[in-house]
């Protein structure tokens, strides 16, 4: 019993870190924009499949997935940075000033052009890709079995949320980035370019959107067109329930979902088990009832990373 | 030497003019208080030389270098800078976050060292709060930390909207004392809004009256306190100011 407990739980953090980073890239975002950006789900995507060439229906062409982990990990992640720097320069530079709304809006078309651009390129089958299968391997801890995955996925994680806890708190420009989050146009009047700012936050989503692509892809094992729109609606809601703005609110609130599934999935009468996602809805909304502005936004002073 | 220049600059917000053909030249080293009531443009001709609201008509000067166009992190490179009102500390950053994002423009380490060692030498009241949230200091204590961090830019002109503002007066009487001393430290020039125009006299300033947007009067506040009509220029009895 306490072994499954165990087991349970690395499922529950594992599940809750790929939520957790994706959160944290629609927080980056948010706190300096105000923009909830949608397309992040499709950055996931469109990163899984920038490792094969384009070969036609489902069939699986690995091209950068043939290089060596140490440098198929940068460059992944240098292909999220460029893509979600791309969106900011090309699209949503020319949408400053604009109403929250009208952003949000684009941020879907942006998401739904990228989508079809990978249908166009791939079509809409699912494709397999084998990627590190030796990180499917179980290690035993004591007596309990665990996937290296999971053990990568925590590891993973917690380095990037460290990383840029240590960026936003240590460094000049990660500090002028918390003082824009909170009030840009000051943080203008006193130099702090709003551009540069900007981008830097889109390639922090774009890189923590080609962490949560690399770290997926290994347990599903499939590269699909709509891979990342299951976890863009989990972190989304994770961002709203931890108060938007809020960076830890939304790493927070990130993993709270990931445990409340998987414990439901285990609770739950083997007949409710298909409608788990709608009793987690239904937590969320509850929640949402009671602190309509998130969990964690009572004292925004010490919740922000 | 002209700091500041406004030649006939107008502001509108969509239909709405909030400042007329307003023309002023501020020199090196001057203090010039802008007063009037709630809505009569303070707030916005400020903000249109801090490069945050575009002038629909006219020219801004800075320096000697045209405005036209410039974003507020490019205006404050030419050495103005706002406080604006209400001060706008970052509440959750520390205190010494908030003075060295003062400084986010400058790369001379030793001069900034030496300025944060100014400032809170200057203002006392914030050195045994360097760690903490900003958001949890005392109103004059965040009016002190908005005027310290505006130091640490080295901005030569600092604009300061309403610095009174939900102060006891015993700490407005500090406030200006500590901005005076600066005044003569750092021979910075200033342009303080006020809705009242006694403390312009009480420290000998120019003064620039402003009501719906124009400019109704402008002068030494003294000369212009000697008139009887100043009251009048200042509530709009137009008969009075006749």
């Amino acid at each position: 019993m306490m072994l499954n407990l165990a087991q349970n739980l690395i499922d529950a953090l594992s599940l809750g870190s790929i939520y957790a980073l994706t959160a944290l890239g629609i927080g980056m975002i948010f706190s300096v924009m105000r923009l909830v950006n949608f397309a992040q789900g499709n950055y996931i995507a469109f990163c899984a499949f920038a490792l094969l060439v384009p070969a036609g229906e489902g069939i699986s062409r690995p091209f950068i997935g043939l290089l060596p982990g140490w440098a198929l990990v940068p460059v992944v992640i240098a292909l999220g940075m460029l893509l979600a720097m791309a969106s900011e320069i090309l699209l949503f530079r020319h949408l400053r000033g604009a109403q929250p709304a009208t952003m949000m809006i684009a941020s879907f078309g942006l998401g739904s052009a990228l989508q079809n651009l990978l249908l166009m390129l791939f079509g809409s089958r699912p494709i397999a890709i084998n990627l590190w299968p030796a990180l499917t391997q179980p290690v035993m801890i004591g007596s309990l079995m665990v996937p290296r995955l999971q053990l990568v996925i925590l590891a993973v994680t917690a380095l990037a949320l460290v990383a840029l806890t240590l960026f936003l708190r240590r460094t000049r420009f990660g500090t002028a980035m918390r003082a824009s989050s909170e009030n840009f146009l000051m943080a203008r009047m006193l130099g702090v370019p709003a551009d540069r700012v900007i981008l830097v936050a889109f390639g922090i989503s774009g890189a923590l959107a080609a962490t949560a692509s690399l770290l997926t892809l290994p347990q599903t094992g499939i590269a699909d067109i709509r891979m990342g729109d299951g976890i863009l609606l989990v972190a989304f809601v994770a961002t709203v329930v931890g108060g938007l703005g809020s960076l830890t609110g939304a790493v927070l609130s990130a993993y709270l979902i990931g445990l409340v599934s998987v414990f439901l999935q285990i609770a739950l009468p083997l007949a409710a088990r298909p409608y788990r996602d709608a009793f987690v809805y239904a937590a969320v909304i509850a929640v949402l009832m009671l602190k309509p502005d998130g969990l964690f936004s009572a004292d925004r002073r010490s919740q922000r990373i | 030497m002209t700091m500041l220049s406004l030649d006939d600059v107008s502001v509108s917000y969509g239909p709405l003019t909030a400042v007329r053909n307003v023309s002023l030249d501020i020199g090196r080293g001057e203090i010039v208080f802008l007063a009037g009531p709630n809505g009569a443009g303070k707030s916005t001709l400020m903000r249109a030389i801090a490069g945050v609201l575009a002038p629909s008509q006219g020219k801004i000067t800075v320096a000697g270098k045209s405005t036209a166009g410039m974003r507020s992190e490019a205006v404050v490179r030419l050495g103005f800078t706002l406080v604006p009102e209400g001060r706008e500390i970052f509440g959750s950053l520390s205190v010494a976050e908030n003075l060295s994002i003062g400084a986010y423009l400058r790369r001379d380490r030793a001069g900034i060292e030496e300025d944060m060692d100014f400032v809170l030498s200057e203002l006392p009241a914030l050195k045994p709060r360097l760690r903490d949230a900003a958001g949890l200091l005392s109103g004059g204590q965040q009016q002190m930390l908005a005027i310290g961090r505006a130091l640490m830019t080295r901005a030569p002109m600092i604009a300061i909207d309403e610095p009174s503002l939900g102060l006891a007066p015993k700490l407005i009487d500090q406030v200006y004392d500590i901005l005076l001393a600066l005044r003569e430290k750092r021979d910075l020039t200033l342009l303080i809004a006020e809705q009242s125009f006694m403390r312009a006299v009480e420290v000998d300033a120019r003064l620039v009256m402003l009501r719906s947007g124009h400019v109704v009067r402008a002068g030494r506040a003294r000369d212009l306190a000697a008139e009887r009509s100043l009251e009048g220029s200042f509530f709009g009895f137009e008969g009075a100011a006749a």
